[in-house]
């Protein structure tokens, strides 16, 4: 791993990782929980209720692919964003940065889209306990992705100006997880159908 | 640390084509869904998801490049979700008063 | 880099409001939990008063309804448990003494630290205003169980049990921030030299805590979640009707509400674990088989939650494995307890006040202990479930650690956090009397429950099983020991407030003993150390033999 200058407060750190990183690494384990203890509800009352594959065929396959293609994209451009910044190329990261912050909004567009398309044909959160898990897990997922843009667009604005490579990693790190968890929910909501 | 830093310095993965592997694994799910054996598709698609997950979690996050006991932090949490899983199983899937709602 | 970048901080609101630094941010925690524990025991003084004097008015309050005094109950243990143990315990000792105790300048990130208690400071804020909304607060019981608390309809009112979960959930973020803080401190930024098993016992512990609590509350987010979702949205995660599963939400809570016994367990343990061998002069007994043994009960604390839902319907299967795990718990603590007892062995034991919080914190937790076989056991809790016994129980082992085990930190380590001694006497005074005083509330408790008194019934009147002579005297002596206890705290008070204004200027390390915090002035200026400090040995070398001094700070060179 790259070595960046030492947030200015650290004395001294015991373990190779750097702190910010460790601090990181524990935060995605306690969102490790947070989503896992959803999906593993889920998954336990799909597992009771076969029928609930009928509910899921109305799901909007392409849109979930295009999605996933586009998170899995993103998360592509946040790795060469840390790429570039571990060659002090700054303004290439900013740009890869852009990219994935763009990627994001595409995401959300098209999640706005399938959450009109599917209220609009009745499918709404109280229609069937599999629209209430469908709207709970995807809408919890968006939220993340709402605030890893958020953080994602203030360590841009960092990056344009020169300041805190460390970060890029950082919410990179965020960005990856919030992919993975997407990797997760793709087949449990559209595909097992 | 030595090991870690070169590999940072003469290259680091080759981030274009494990996003290729990524979207390709993302083409034959998609594919699964026309095979008609639902065990076999479901177990493929998930083991799909599970390489994917991997992938994104050695290649882009680094895991594989960061000291053992970060991979325990990820571990351990799952762990949890293992125990959660186990405990809940007798009582929402196989639930005498499901079975008796059922029938 | 210097400390004395971060030693200037810029005005009044940087200092004392919205400041950085993890000794101020610890004292906000602890002001807030000390007053949160005040609201916490003039509700229990209300409770009591209706359960020995049912239907009269209560002086200072006057009469209650049921549903008020559910709502007075559901509060009570809601406050006590997250608004009370987790700022006190965790967050303001683990503040205060974990930079300190490794020879850091601060936490590792001081700003996130800031933001815990800010958003803490907002769900204490929304908690109390839950108070005053149509409907009154929420009156489901602390453990909140749908149905419930799934709708208005049954709870009361509609805004009582979701500003409860608001409140809840941000004081979870709150703690999230405040342990991935710890975590990450105690784990990168100990001085050099330090090596984990250098790490006094305190810090093991709020590391300990932290993990379990970081794990464990996850799912119960979700859990929340579904919740105000099938409040507000009209969902069904929890309601039979549509297929969902009360019993989920049971099982999501205890997924973590088990382990947070746990978490506000470990940190007044460690508390006791430093105390003891300083006034025992002696190094600590097995302090190895005492880290292991806090990393079994964290592990086996994952795996016993549902022995609290035995009788709620649960598969029977489950019943027999959640009874083994559980008695299976009791012994990573039994070798805690020896440990704590096996340091005392041919000590040279000083009973100051610190000492008698520490040994009263074994003797009553023992006790909580030792009735917990009885309802971790299926066969006997069928009966107990839901008793008295159920909170005579959880009271002889959430006390000790909460208010034995706070009280053995503030007045060990009060001199270093503000500079000043507390007084010997008025704190003798207050161990003697809230201790006497506990026992005569609780025990007439555990006799109430084996006679088969339900606990939450707000008038025992209404039900002709709980009535009579004998439970009528055993409910009014337990309310003669709360209010005991409650006026038991005036010498805790006196002696703080006396001993802040003009106590005796405290020394640097005024017990003698070794770790990293005594070896800076008190209180610690900002920034803690001068220079870092070099760490050459453990935390507990008493008494080592060849030395004048009885004592070897961590720090020194020979």
């Amino acid at each position: 791993m790259a070595e960046y200058p030492r947030a200015e407060h650290i004395l001294n750190e015991s373990t190779e990782v750097p702190t910010g990183r460790l601090g990181i690494w524990w935060f995605l384990a306690s969102e490790v929980v947070i989503f896992g203890g959803l999906i593993a509800t889920y998954v336990l009352f799909r597992w009771q209720h076969p029928e609930w594959a009928a509910e899921a065929s109305h799901t909007l396959n392409f849109a979930g692919a295009l999605n996933t293609m586009v998170l899995l994209t993103s998360s592509l451009t946040v790795v060469l964003a840390h790429a570039a910044i571990t060659e002090g190329k700054f303004q290439l990261a900013a740009r890869n940065l852009g990219f994935t912050l763009l990627g994001g909004a595409i995401f959300m567009g098209v999640k706005a889209y399938e959450y009109s398309h599917e209220i609009a044909a009745g499918f709404v959160p109280a229609r069937s306990l599999f629209w209430s898990f469908y709207y709970t897990m995807t809408g919890l997922h968006a939220l993340h992705v709402l605030g890893g843009m958020i953080a994602i667009a203030t360590v841009l604005v960092a990056v344009r100006k020169g300041h805190a490579p460390q970060r890029v990693e950082y919410v990179g790190l965020y960005w990856h997880f919030v992919d993975i968890v997407w990797i997760f929910l793709f087949p449990l909501l559209y595909l097992a159908s | 640390m030595t090991q870690n830093t070169a590999s940072v310095e003469h290259g680091h993965p080759n981030y274009v084509a494990i996003w290729g592997i990524l979207v390709g694994a993302l083409l034959v799910s998609l594919l699964m869904g026309f095979i008609q054996l639902p065990v076999v598709t479901v177990v493929l698609i998930f083991s799909i998801a599970a390489v994917k997950a991997y992938l994104v979690l050695n290649y882009f996050m680094h895991l594989k490049a960061e000291p053992f006991f970060v991979v325990v932090i990820v571990v351990a949490g799952l762990a949890c979700l293992y125990f959660l899983f186990f405990g809940l199983v007798p009582d929402i899937v196989f639930s005498p008063d499901k079975l008796r709602a059922e029938h | 880099m210097s400390t004395a970048a971060i030693a200037h901080p810029k005005s009044f609101w940087r200092e004392y409001v919205f400041s950085t630094d993890h000794k101020t941010i610890a004292k906000q925690y602890l002001s807030t939990g000390i007053f949160m524990a005040l609201v916490g025991g003039l509700l229990a003084y209300v409770m009591r008063m209706q359960l020995a004097y049912p239907g009269q008015a209560i002086p200072g309050y006057g009469t209650i309804d049921p549903q008020s005094y559910n709502a007075v109950v559901t509060m009570h243990g809601t406050i006590m448990i997250f608004w009370v143990a987790m700022p006190i315990l965790l967050a303001a000792f683990g503040n205060f003494l974990i930079p300190l105790m490794i020879g850091a300048a601060d936490m590792a990130f001081p700003r996130l630290n800031m933001l815990s208690y800010w958003i803490f400071f907002l769900s204490t804020v929304v908690l109390l205003a839950s108070f005053f909304v149509p409907g009154g607060a929420a009156a489901g019981g602390w453990t909140s169980y749908p149905p419930l608390s799934g709708s208005a309809a049954y709870s009361g009112g509609q805004w009582g049990v979701t500003l409860w979960l608001l409140a809840v959930a941000m004081e979870f973020a709150a703690f999230l921030m405040g342990g991935i803080n710890f975590i990450t401190t105690a784990i990168n930024n100990r001085a050099p030299g330090m090596k984990l098993f250098d790490m006094p016992l305190m810090v093991w512990m709020q590391l300990g805590a932290s993990i379990i609590f970081l794990f464990s509350v996850g799912p119960l987010i979700a859990g929340a979640v579904m919740l105000i979702l099938d409040r507000v949205a009209a969902t069904g995660f929890y309601n039979p009707a549509t297929g969902g599963d009360p019993i989920l939400f049971q099982h999501l809570f205890w997924f973590f509400g088990h382990p947070e016994v746990y978490v506000i367990l470990l940190p007044g343990f460690g508390a006791v674990a430093e105390v003891l061998p300083v006034f025992s002069r002696k190094p600590f007994f097995g302090y190895r088989m005492m880290v292991y043994a806090t990393i079994i009960t964290g592990v086996l604390s994952f795996i016993v939650w549902a022995h609290h839902q035995f009788i709620a319907g649960i598969d029977p299967r489950l019943a027999t494995a959640f009874s083994i795990t559980t008695i299976l718990i009791s012994v990573p603590i039994a070798v805690m307890t020896f440990a704590f007892i096996a340091t005392l062995y041919k000590g040279s034991i000083e009973l100051k006040t610190p000492m008698l919080f520490a040994l009263g914190t074994l003797v009553v937790f023992l006790l909580g202990g030792v009735t917990g076989i009885h309802l971790g056991t299926a066969a006997t809790d069928i009966y107990l479930h839901d008793t008295y016994f159920v909170v005579a129980h959880f009271h002889y082992t959430l006390i000790p650690p909460v208010f034995f085990g706070f009280f053995a930190a503030w007045y060990y380590w009060f001199p270093k956090m503000f500079g000043r001694m507390l007084n010997e006497g008025l704190g003798k005074a207050h161990f003697w009397l809230t201790f006497i005083f506990m026992h005569v509330t609780f025990i007439p408790m555990f006799l109430l429950g084996f006679g088969g008194h339900h606990r939450r019934i707000s008038n025992p009147q209404f039900f002709e099983a709980m009535q009579g002579p004998e439970a009528e005297r055993l409910q009014i002596i337990a309310t003669a020991g709360a209010i005991g206890i409650l006026l038991s705290q005036i010498p805790f008070v006196v002696n703080s407030v006396l001993s802040l204004l003009r106590g005796a200027k405290a020394p640097a390390n005024p017990w003698q003993a070794n770790t990293l915090e005594w070896t800076v002035p008190s209180p610690p200026p900002h920034g803690n150390f001068e220079t870092v400090p070099q760490v050459y040995r453990g935390p507990y070398e008493y008494s080592v033999p060849d030395r004048v001094d009885d004592w070897f700070p961590q720090d020194a060179k020979v």
